[in-house]
């Protein structure tokens, strides 16, 4: 009984003195694309700690789909992570969120990509860290192209030009498709800002600034594209095939997706591969985007939350962030990058350029919150037009009574 | 001789041990009753309540938007004049009276089939049985790929053969084929297990005097069969009836309500007003209440057909 008592002791002990009693344990809500880059992830966090002993992780996965939702939960319940990573702030969880020009100043903001950083801004706050940004652009097999004796031109062209030669290249290297493209709202919208189209004024006072008719007109031309160039039934939104296992399994020419895809290429294309020049329409515009580190202001542990949200957005560590990624710095005075191979140094440079030859509603569009209540009547408007469903004047009218309805419920 | 002592019996009363003994019981429910009141009774109440209110699906204090306001019957009127809801709720309808009769018949020729005992039988119950214990989720997924019109493997067997690539998921009409099919081959299954289960209990006398009759196999099957496993098919009618009307993670993972929106039935149409429109859940409650009010209306009306025949 005695050794029993003992034993219990000397655990207790041996426990308590392993544990690190006075760490604070961040709560982190992330989303990631597999485990690798969990992996890369959690070697990053392992490094603060390294720097920061009293400061160790509780990191939550979860699917990027279902942020929204556990925001939702989060703020029904008013119990938060201390620190999470979001592409974008809704109503709801804005009262919780920290303040940075409070915490750093309001000068802070200024040395992140201009257009995302106006995504962080809510008045005089700033409810948000911009972490890193993505574009929007088109992929090149260009071994196809090599094979089919057909040229990427170095300055560009427009869709009129390139679609013929994407299905040249298609008959002659015995590819099956000659473009792909990722079905989603924010990838078609890209095409919108490329004839000039965008849903929601520049600058305040927020409207919608769609012209109907030149959205049709486009939408019309789009859904045309899609029935000539791309796999059939890819745009009717149960289409189970996967664009990018397409454009991977070499069975595209072309694949319109984005600069999240580098690091997948750089891994798993086993053909040589280049990002850019993207088509044009009337006008060169990609799609900004990206992500934002949020910290909560219910968090016990503020501190450190808002030290480990310092630590991830300056200058340095974004630059490795961005080389761990395959991604672009939010940060502008982030050292270059060099990344990990030549083909995606090539297609980070090219991206980066595209972002910044790109009309500025290609980033104040997706940067306004009310466009998170404008994506799906997006999708289902063009899925919608696309099978026949509705008619494109339809479709456009759906999406504009979305974003008013977004508008009018934000303010 | 002296009388015997008179003892009148003492009234009885309400001691610790007889109190115990009544209450025992009740107490052994009070936990069931407990959960039944929490995840059943109160939600559908504060359902029934918020579908008079428009408000956000999380009410934020400091959110003046989410804030609930009391509009009366006007989401209950607005449904009225809701396209996208009345079109999911006319789908819908069409999904249980196409689906829930299929998956009856292919479920009762099954458990017919395979019910007499032998090692064969049991060995293919349990592959036909294998669907219902995978989530509708993963079965969408699974025939999602297989129905892949570029990549699909049922496509690809179908090119061995000359025949160029089917629509399945892309057409319209081919999609909702699709989801009845998938749905049926999905909950066959547990059908069956019940139907067979049923089928062990009719009495063997009453097939061996109908043999004696030289009563056709046929005849055996609608006139002895079938009515006595009426209890057995009202069972499966119902939770049919009542899991029809419910699909949606079938759906989500096999079409996501497509092509367009041919396939987005009441709860993708609830879900979506609820958790992807601003302030809507009120309206998302409202439709909520319809499809409550017409799944007990159908269970009653099925509950007292079948009392009434049997």
């Amino acid at each position: 009984m005695k050794l029993m008592k003992l034993g219990t002791i000397a655990l207790a002990l041996s426990t308590a003195m392993l544990s690190p009693v006075f760490a604070s344990e961040l709560k982190l809500m992330w989303y990631v694309d597999g485990d690798e880059q969990e992996a890369k992830l959690r070697g990053m966090l392992d490094q603060y700690t390294a720097a920061n002993p009293d400061t160790t992780f509780d990191l939550q996965i979860v699917p990027y789909e279902t942020t929204g939702t556990k925001f939702q939960q989060f703020a029904a319940s008013g119990s938060f992570p201390d620190v999470s990573l979001s592409s974008s702030m809704p109503p709801i969880i804005r009262p919780f969120l920290v303040d940075w020009a409070e915490v750093n100043g309001p000068e802070w903001i200024d040395q992140f990509v201009a257009g995302w950083a106006d995504g962080a801004k809510l008045d005089e706050k700033v409810i948000a860290a911009p972490l890193d940004v993505t574009a929007v652009g088109i992929y090149y097999n260009a071994d196809a192209f090599a094979k089919a004796g057909v040229e990427i031109p170095a300055d560009g062209w427009t869709w009129d030009e390139a679609l013929p030669k994407f299905k040249e290249v298609a008959e002659k290297a015995g590819v099956r498709f000659p473009l792909v493209w990722d079905v989603s709202a924010h990838r078609f919208l890209t095409y919108e800002f490329q004839y000039g189209n965008h849903v929601f004024s520049e600058d305040e006072p927020l409207t919608v600034a769609m012209d109907d008719a030149s959205w049709e007109k486009t939408m019309d031309q789009f859904i045309a594209m899609a029935n000539e160039y791309m796999p059939p039934g890819l745009w009717s939104g149960a289409s189970s095939d996967s664009p990018v296992d397409m454009f991977v399994n070499q069975q595209a020419v072309a694949y319109m997706s984005g600069s999240w895809q580098i690091g997948n290429f750089g891994d798993n294309a086993k053909f040589k591969w280049v990002a850019g020049p993207t088509p044009k329409g009337t006008v060169a515009s990609s799609n900004v985007g990206g992500n934002y580190l949020l910290a909560f202001n219910t968090s016990p542990r503020l501190e450190e939350a808002t030290a480990f949200v310092n630590w991830m957005t300056s200058p340095e560590i974004q630059a490795e962030y961005a080389k761990t990624f395959g991604l672009l710095p939010a940060n502008k005075n982030a050292p270059a990058v060099d990344y990990a191979s030549a083909d995606a140094q090539a297609a980070v440079v090219a991206f980066q350029k595209e972002l910044e030859t790109s009309p500025r509603y290609a980033a104040t569009d997706q940067a306004w919150p009310e466009m998170q209540a404008t994506w799906d009547s997006i999708k289902a408007g063009i899925t919608q037009a696309y099978v026949g469903q509705i008619t494109t004047k339809e479709a456009v009218a759906g999406i504009r009574a979305a974003a008013e309805a977004a508008i009018a419920a934000g303010r | 001789m002296a009388n015997p002592v008179q003892t009148q019996p003492a009234p009885r009363r309400w001691s610790l041990g007889r109190l115990g003994r009544v209450a025992w019981p009740y107490l052994l429910l009070l936990p069931t009753v407990a959960l039944l009141f929490i995840f059943t009774i109160y939600p559908l109440l504060q359902g029934i309540v918020m579908s008079f209110f428009t408000r956000g699906i999380v009410v934020v204090p400091q959110v003046e938007s989410t804030h609930p306001v009391f509009v009366g019957l006007d989401n209950y009127t607005h449904l009225l004049g809701d396209k996208n809801f009345q079109v999911a709720l006319l789908k819908t309808i069409g999904f249980v009276v196409v689906a829930v009769p299929l998956q009856l018949a292919v479920s009762l020729a099954l458990a017919v089939l395979l019910a007499p005992q032998s090692r064969v039988n049991a060995f293919v119950r349990t592959i036909v049985f294998f669907p219902s214990m995978i989530s509708m989720l993963i079965v969408g997924v699974i025939w999602a790929w297989l129905f892949g019109r570029n990549s699909g493997l049922i496509n690809y067997v179908l090119s061995l053969f000359g025949i160029g690539a089917v629509p399945w998921l892309e057409d319209e009409l081919l999609a909702q084929i699709a989801v009845v099919i998938v749905w049926v081959w999905g909950g066959a299954g547990f059908n069956m297990m019940v139907l067979i289960a049923g089928l062990t209990a009719i009495p063997s006398d009453l097939y061996e005097a109908a043999a004696i009759d030289n009563t056709s196999r046929w005849r055996q099957f609608t006139r002895i069969t079938v009515p006595l496993l009426q209890p057995s098919i009202v069972v499966v009618v119902v939770l049919g009836i009542i899991e029809a009307f419910k699909v949606y993670e079938l759906v989500v993972s096999l079409t996501t309500g497509g092509p367009g929106r041919a396939t987005v039935y009441l709860i993708q149409n609830i879900y979506e007003t609820a958790f992807r429109t601003v302030n809507q859940a009120g309206a998302a409650a409202a439709q909520s209440v319809v499809l409550f009010i017409i799944l007990m209306v159908l269970t009653i009306l099925q509950l007292r057909f079948a009392r009434k025949r049997s």
